[in-house]
């Protein structure tokens, strides 16, 4: 897709819900003490939040961190009009889980509610559709839920050594607005020939998630500080320097090629691999929410990549966001 | 890059004696060898050479000398 600008939405609030369950990738016991310290160097990664019940856990983490963002915002259920639901590790997808969540959240019949099939980029490309959607409303006090995460528990085999020490199980409510205004900017793009990087596989009794940890770090190395340059290039200039670049959690080898090859002062690039793994669509943000200064104003860049492949990126104003600290469930 | 840089490289990354590797030696077999040491391997030459090795090179591949020509080439 060629860059797209869009005028008329903000972000006005993030919240985070975990499972309380935390594992610790030093208590593996199919890797020795040497295999679990390289691991833990070069991934980046120590902790991993892991739902126990995998039955309806992602639809109880989305339905906690969507009340927890009214309760945030003080937004009425009833204001409304956007409910769209990023995730690719439903229970049952038929219906939709938007449309499962709309109607035991008693949400009002005006809601447009969909799901959007996406993982680790699937953050940008929520940001992208619902700010045109609310862009498009013909009425003011627009206001939009994005939600964004996995239970990736549910997808992983347990002996999977390539899969399991890297995701974690989280998910993010954010609350975005009409604003005559504001400004964002996205590059988003697909390269579908890397499509066997990161599938579903079936094995056994069941679908597992199976990830090719080199195509993963090649087709991320390639193609996103392009993806990023290409955006920066067209659109930063002076007033619209970013002050943050958010990546998506991948793991440390990734984060940090990406990093150098755009040039990106590390003290700008947060990361949040260590305490929660990579969160998939969650990541981008989690990672920013417990970086960014409440009520703090500036331009930030948002970069997902991943299952697809998909590459997408975003710069995007920050002006009077609300941020909850990240909540645990027993789950 | 010469073929002797390439050996000592890899000596380095798989922390073995440089002399005991040669163009001869089959990778998968280094005591290090693992999924994630290939995906370090692979970050590091890409770091050291400008090179994204892919996967399917690396299966078609078997002795450090048939992964210098994929790099070189």
């Amino acid at each position: 897709m060629p860059l797209s600008k869009i005028i008329g939405a903000k972000i006005s609030g993030i919240t985070t819900v975990l499972p309380s369950n935390k594992e610790d990738n030093l208590d593996l016991s199919m890797l020795d003490v040497n295999q679990k310290e390289e691991l833990i160097k070069h991934t980046g990664i120590r902790f991993r939040y892991i739902a126990k019940d995998k039955d309806q856990s992602v639809k109880v983490l989305f339905k906690t961190a969507i009340n927890k963002l009214l309760e945030t915002l003080v937004w009425d259920r009833g204001s409304i009009d956007v409910l769209v639901i990023v995730t690719q590790s439903a229970q049952s997808s038929i219906p939709s889980l938007a449309c499962q969540i709309h109607g035991e959240m008693d949400f009002s019949s005006s809601v447009l509610a969909y799901d959007i099939n996406s993982g680790c980029s699937g953050f940008v490309y929520g940001l992208h559709t619902v700010s045109q959607l609310l862009a498009s409303l013909d009425q003011k006090g627009k206001r939009a839920i994005l939600c964004c995460g996995d239970v990736s528990s549910s997808l992983t085999e347990e002996g999977d050594m390539a899969v399991k020490p890297i995701f974690s199980d989280a998910v993010c409510a954010i609350g975005i607005e009409g604003s005559n205004s504001m400004e964002s900017y996205f590059n988003l793009e697909t390269f579908g020939k890397g499509q066997k990087a990161i599938s579903l596989q079936k094995n056994g009794i069941g679908n597992w998630m199976r990830m090719d940890g080199i195509e993963v770090f090649n087709y991320a190395v390639k193609y996103v500080p392009k993806n990023i340059e290409t955006l920066l290039d067209r659109y930063s200039c002076e007033r619209k320097i970013p002050e943050m670049y958010v990546f998506h959690q991948a793991n440390l080898l990734i984060n940090n090629s990406i990093m150098k090859a755009i040039g990106a002062e590390e003290a700008a690039v947060p990361n949040s691999l260590y305490k929660y793994g990579n969160t998939a669509s969650a990541s981008i943000p989690l990672t920013f929410s417990l970086n960014w200064r409440h009520n703090k104003s500036g331009w930030v860049l948002f970069s997902g990549f991943g299952v697809g492949f998909s590459v997408a990126s975003a710069l995007v104003r920050i002006d009077g966001i609300k941020i909850a600290e990240p909540e645990f469930i027993s789950i | 890059m010469s073929e002797l840089d390439f050996l000592r490289f890899t000596a380095k990354e798989f922390q073995v004696e440089y002399s005991s590797l040669s163009f001869q030696t089959e990778y998968r077999n280094l005591p290090s060898w693992s999924s994630l040491n290939a995906l370090i391997f692979i970050s590091a030459i890409n770091d050291e050479y400008g090179v994204l090795v892919s996967s399917t090179d690396l299966s078609q591949s078997k002795t450090l000398g048939d992964l210098f020509n994929i790099i070189k080439n």
